[in-house]
């Protein structure tokens, strides 16, 4: 199957800054995140994709069709920028049928898709007010409506859990993430938090300054690896010390004590000395690499 | 997706308590192109004109303009009609005619396009919502197109539809109506011509102000300084040129033994520079000179009809192209 988006060689240019710099990749069906510190060009490659800006140089293609002429891709495209893109005098219920109706769907089809996808993100009993009284989960949630109202094939979501709470956050990516696997619909998200990455997306590209510099399945970014990770409650400095005199090389991080490539006989020994020294253990596990270690990783 | 609520009562299946649980679901329906979003954003912009989906203030501005744009026409038509029921000759008093009637409502068409107008632009650009526009099936131009025809069309409403009701009440009125139709059927035409050009005036002026600024206000202002501005220099430039004309002419007779200006009004011949810059007063090569290009010779103008038409064209053209121009693409 053909990737949804790609992009070959895209470089974009802002007179004296280099927005995007020989930028290469696919965009595949399913769930993709894209991470990327503030300025690091993540919006710029989501409105490249949607001809809402020109590349200066390289080929890009939408559904397999060269990109020059957005018009028939955008009937089955849905996106939602980072900032604030919501008339606020205007009621959720009214601009969603108005962009529904704008993506080519009948007037009657319109309206009751709008009030579907206002009850599917939770925005039913508030959806006659005028969005400018909205809560910024709200507007997020109205975003993300006027996003999908089509039920479009592939849909680009920029920042989407700008300005929530933790909670607000976990909320939001579970719509997200449940509206993708549920409906089948294909999304790009961007963010600056891996959290919100690792936790609902398949693949992950990370960009950094301009450029492309890691992409791939997001399981092979945590996978178990050889450190064993011991947490605890209280205790930590005598095992570690304890440890440390029967010869094992031990690192505390934190509250966990970090071992590696621990042998049978370690783990014998590990067992002993928290129950010699009645420390309170949490947790005990092979150590998952997460993504934040993709950026903790040396240059090369 | 649905889910009964209460299934089977008393082995009766009971339908009555069903609720359908409609969240997302998928759309196999027929999609739209370009046709259909223009058509989409044209309806918009009626609706944001009507406040539909607004706040009351957006409802009472149309609401307000409309009754003060066919006031005065309810008014004409009341008085003709309270003198004929009293066999009173509708003749004898001097009630506005056709030519008369866009000098009582040119300023409330004015305010109308300077204040509502904007809100088809000026607004969207102001939220961001413009990049929602260009990820859809529409171009930059469809998009500022279908605007401009919103608003046309209630300014179309709005010069149309009080001129009609004032020939439906001099047809009405007239001893013999069909009579009145024959003698007067230009005027039909005329209605309907200068409608269209002070429409075209109206909505190309305040799109225009609004496709250079987010701020309504600004374009609000902008649109009624444009037209007091160049009403200005028209003025004063007229003034000015009449003045040095008149002392020429007088240092002229004053040479000349036989100079005969005497206490005739100076006036300068049809076609000179004051005339010209007196164009620039918009609501007067308007009303006055549009008027006598469509109604004939019934109002007066001293440069020829042409010079208005062109006048009013070049503002147009002017104006709308500025929109264009703004429009052009969405995205940088």
């Amino acid at each position: 199957m053909p990737a949804l988006l790609s992009a070959r060689n895209i470089t974009k240019v802002y007179e004296d800054t280099v927005a995007l710099q020989d930028v290469t990749l696919d965009i595949e069906q399913g769930m993709t995140g894209l991470l990327g510190a503030n300025g690091a060009g993540k919006s710029t490659l989501m409105t490249l994709f949607l001809g809402i800006i020109q590349a200066t140089s390289g080929d890009f293609q939408v559904f397999g069709e060269d990109g020059g002429d957005p018009i028939q891709a955008h009937r089955l495209i849905g996106y939602s920028p980072e900032y604030e893109c919501l008339p606020p005098n205007v009621s959720a219920a009214e601009f969603t049928t108005h962009m529904a109706r704008v993506s080519g769907l009948p007037r009657t089809e319109a309206r009751s898709r709008a009030t579907d996808v206002l009850r599917h993100v939770g925005l039913d009993e508030e959806r006659y007010r005028p969005m400018g009284t909205y809560s910024t989960g709200m507007k997020q949630r109205a975003k993300l409506a006027q996003a999908i109202v089509h039920d479009p094939q592939l849909v680009l979501l920029d920042e989407p859990t700008a300005g929530l709470d933790p909670a607000g956050r976990q909320e939001m990516l579970e719509l997200i993430a449940q509206t993708s696997s549920e409906f089948g619909i294909s999304m790009l998200i961007s963010s600056h938090l891996m959290g919100d990455i690792e936790r609902t997306c398949e693949r992950i590209i990370v960009l950094e300054a301009g450029g492309v510099v890691e992409q791939g399945d997001v399981s092979g970014y945590t996978t178990d690896t050889e450190t064993l990770a011991l947490e605890f409650d209280e205790g930590i400095e005598a095992v570690a010390a304890s440890l440390t005199n029967k010869g094992i090389a031990v690192t505390i991080e934190g509250r966990a004590l970090l071992i590696e490539e621990a042998s049978q006989d370690d783990l014998d020994v590990i067992r002993d000395v928290i129950v010699e020294t009645g420390a309170l253990l949490h947790r005990l596990a092979p150590r998952t690499q997460t993504l934040s270690d993709i950026f903790r990783r040396p240059a090369p | 997706m649905n889910a009964p609520v209460s299934g089977q009562v008393n082995g009766l299946e009971q339908r009555e308590g069903e609720v359908f649980d409609l969240g997302y679901r998928h759309y196999d329906g027929p999609r739209g192109g370009r046709g259909k979003a223009f058509m989409a954003v044209y309806d918009d912009g009626i609706r944001s004109v009507l406040g539909l989906g607004r706040g009351v203030a957006a409802k009472m501005m149309c609401g307000i303009s409309g009754l003060l744009v066919l006031g005065p026409a309810i008014f004409i038509i009341s008085v003709a009609g309270f003198m004929s029921s009293f066999g009173g000759e509708t003749d004898q008093i001097p009630l506005p005619k056709h030519e008369d009637y866009y000098g009582l409502t040119f300023i409330i068409l004015l305010l109308f396009a300077a204040i509502v107008g904007p809100a088809l632009l000026s607004p969207d650009k102001r939220n961001s919502v413009l990049p929602l526009y260009a990820v859809r099936p529409l171009k930059s131009l469809d998009y500022a197109i279908a605007r401009w025809l919103a608003f046309f069309t209630f300014a179309m409403a709005f010069t149309i539809v009080p001129q009609a009701l004032l020939y439906l009440s001099f047809v009405l009125s007239d001893d013999s109506p069909w009579g009145y139709i024959k003698d007067n059927g230009r005027d039909l035409w005329a209605i309907f011509a200068i409608g269209l050009i002070l429409a075209a005036f109206m909505t190309s002026l305040a799109l225009a102000a609004a496709s250079l600024t987010s701020r309504r206000a600004f374009a609000s202002a902008g649109v009624i300084a444009f037209v007091f501005i160049t009403a200005a220099i028209g003025g004063f430039g007229g003034e000015i040129l009449t003045s040095d004309q008149d002392r020429q002419e007088h240092a002229a007779g004053a040479s000349s033994s036989t100079g005969n200006h005497g206490d005739e009004e100076v006036q300068a011949p049809d076609g000179d520079a004051a005339h010209y810059i007196h164009l620039l007063i918009l609501p007067d090569t308007m009303l006055a000179g549009v008027s006598s290009w469509t109604f004939g010779d019934r109002t007066h103008f001293p440069v020829s009809p042409w010079y208005n038409a062109m006048t009013i064209a070049a503002v147009i053209a002017g104006a709308f192209g500025t929109m264009v121009f703004r429009y052009r693409k969405f995205g940088g």
